[in-house]
């Protein structure tokens, strides 16, 4: 048990999240508990709009004003959602990093790529500028980007979409950091740079030993990426455990249903849509759209069941 | 870039004979006898008394009767070679004039802009990091009750106060040195702020919800830090293209302005002009300031341009 809580580095526990709109409050994110460890590369899985990006953010603290977070996380033992900004400002960065989404619209288009991955070791390592472009070069080079070092020099409209998306790894993993948010860092590339990125991607993450939490709804990524995988359904956990087991042989209806859903499995699309965030169906939050639905899926809202090897499910008529 | 700047400074010539053509041939158009209206108003009250031998003598002065196109090419050949003719009602040369003038509504002009400024954007910068909270409000309330007033309204108020009834600061003119100023200072700056707080509040906002920001912001950055290194450069194109607009707004406005403060500047020169149809006076302050307007219009595309990493990397380049 002692050895268990040393190698845990998050604890997140009934996170909820809410956004205050003008008519009533949305929920984005319910109940979300959930262990992160040390040197583990967790997915998040899900498709759009399900809750998975604003999760991340929640994490990070980085949501915006009108967004109301309860529930606990625990970083290395502390406390971080109701941490003052001041405080947690000095995890982000060295600690706590994060890959944005949107390689286009997450570098400022006004500053020399070079410098904007150089930002991060300048704010936390008091290092003289000779040491920091060095090192930064060399981080480039590891990340295979061409005509080095002269692009350290570009601005970001002068490099490709899959470039950029590598800059924006470098300027997130600069500091070492121990815990790495990465949102969706293959949107908007296409299937070369998508696999370029991921390799890449996974052999930094491994030599630097950082736990990942990878936020994607990309199938093929989560499974070259992550160790343990979640699905995510309108705000909530409906599985999770180990990569083999979730994303070879699910267990809840959902998550068959996305991998029933791939090119490659027959293209068979989950009928109907996920719901609005307003408008959460009562009973299981899947059951408008499930075919094993039953009366009682309509009423009753099914809790996580373990089914043991670290692996539960949100579904009443699951077995292992 | 020198392309760029030639274009720029040959559409300005452009612009300024256009402008010379309207101001030239319009004022023609106003009513009363340039002769009479000349010299009424140079010989103050003495309009029953003048005679058309007066009026003849005039004329021939100033060679008033050829016909409109000929006085405007021989303006214009004059103008070219940095002469821009004789002042009907100061019998000088409007370049003697001009350079006379010239320099009080600089000062004027450049203390209010730079003022104005150095005010506006740092408030500006405030109001949308603290949007909609007291301070916001409050100078949103100050803008629209600033903005809604003309200027030569306010002029005349703040002389009623300070001046008047305060005792503070001279009522009008420049002896006072430094004193002298402030009112119409203040007056000018008044009607440029509001623009300005406003263009930079929601720049500020603009850049505030870009996706850099917020990765900025996890990079360990505070709000402010992540202003600095990323927000300004972002934020300051609207900015300074709104400043140099006002720029050219004050050139303009310091008509009104000069005239409520006896300000002696080329407001002054040009409001007697046109009370005495002294065209070729009044073609020299309408160019003047036309050309203030188009100077800082140029300082502010170039400006914009060096701000701007694609103006000067031609493009873009792909791996």
């Amino acid at each position: 048990m002692e050895e268990e809580q040393t190698r845990e580095l998050w604890r997140i526990e009934r996170l909820q999240v809410f956004f205050k709109t003008r008519g009533n409050d949305i929920m984005a994110v319910n109940e979300f508990s959930l262990s992160i460890y040390q040197g583990e590369r967790l997915c998040l899985l899900g498709e759009s709009g399900c809750g998975k990006s604003v999760f991340g953010m929640a994490l990070l603290k980085l949501l915006p004003e009108n967004a109301e977070v309860l529930g606990k996380a625990y970083y290395k033992g502390m406390e971080t959602v109701g941490m003052s900004e001041k405080t947690f400002a000095r995890l982000r960065g060295t600690e706590i990093a994060v890959i944005p989404q949107g390689a286009g619209s997450s570098l400022d288009p006004t500053m020399r790529c070079g410098k904007q991955v150089e930002e991060c070791l300048r704010l936390h390592e008091k290092e003289n500028s000779q040491v920091c472009r060095q090192k930064v070069l060399s981080l480039l080079k590891r990340l295979e980007l061409p005509r080095l070092p002269g692009i350290a020099r570009d601005y970001p409209f002068e490099l490709s979409g899959g470039m950029k998306q590598r800059i924006l790894v470098a300027a997130g993993i600069v500091c070492h950091p121990q815990f790495l948010l990465v949102d969706e860092p293959t949107k908007g590339l296409d299937w070369g740079c998508r696999d370029k990125v991921i390799t890449l991607l996974k052999k930094l993450v491994e030599d630097e030993e950082t736990s990942v939490l990878l936020i994607t709804h990309d199938f093929n990524v989560a499974k070259s990426l992550a160790d343990r995988v979640v699905v995510m359904y309108a705000g909530e956990i409906v599985e999770y455990g180990m990569r083999e087991d979730v994303l070879e042989r699910p267990v809840h209806p959902y998550s068959k249903g996305l991998l029933a859903a791939l090119p490659q499995n027959g293209f068979q699309a989950i009928e109907g849509f996920s719901p609005p965030l307003d408008q959460i169906p009562k009973g299981c939050r899947f059951h408008p759209r499930c075919p094993h639905a039953t009366g009682r899926c309509a009423q009753e809202h099914p809790n996580l069941t373990d089914l043991g090897e670290g692996r539960e499910v949100r579904c009443f008529y699951a077995e292992g | 870039m020198i392309k760029y700047i030639g274009k720029r400074v040959l559409s300005a010539a452009g612009v300024l004979l256009v402008v010379s053509m309207l101001t030239f041939f319009v004022m023609q158009m106003t009513p009363g006898d340039t002769a009479y209206v000349m010299l009424t108003h140079t010989f103050f009250g003495t309009g029953d008394l003048i005679t058309q031998e007066d009026l003849d003598i005039a004329t021939e002065m100033y060679d008033l009767d050829r016909p409109l196109t000929v006085q405007y090419g021989e303006w214009m050949l004059g103008a070219l070679k940095g002469d821009l003719g004789t002042s009907y009602i100061y019998k000088k040369p409007v370049m003697d004039l001009l350079k006379l003038k010239l320099p009080y509504t600089c000062i004027l002009g450049f203390l209010a802009f730079f003022l104005g400024l150095l005010l506006a954007v740092p408030l500006g910068i405030l109001t949308a990091v603290y949007r909609n909270r007291f301070l916001d409000q409050a100078i949103r309330i100050g803008s629209v009750l600033a903005s809604s007033v003309p200027g030569f309204w306010l002029g005349l108020i703040l002389i009623m106060f300070f001046s008047v009834k305060l005792k503070w600061l001279p009522v009008s003119g420049m002896n006072e040195g430094l004193k002298s100023i402030v009112l119409p200072c203040v007056t000018l700056m008044l009607g440029m702020m509001p623009v300005m707080i406003r263009v930079t509040r929601s720049s500020v906002l603009d850049v505030m919800g870009q996706d850099y920001m917020l990765f900025a912001k996890a990079k360990g950055q505070s709000l402010f830090q992540a202003l600095l290194h990323h927000g300004v450069r972002n934020l300051l194109p609207p900015v300074i293209t709104m400043a140099s607009l006002q720029m050219g707004n004050i050139l303009g406005g310091s008509v009104v302005i000069e005239t409520v403060f006896m300000w002696p500047g080329i407001g002054n020169l040009l409001y007697n002009s046109i009370m005495a149809k002294d065209t070729n006076m009044l073609q020299g302050c309408v160019l003047t300031i036309a050309l203030g307007y188009i100077l800082s219009m140029i300082c502010a595309d170039i400006l914009n341009a060096a701000l701007n990493p694609k103006t000067y990397r031609g493009g873009g380049r792909m791996a």
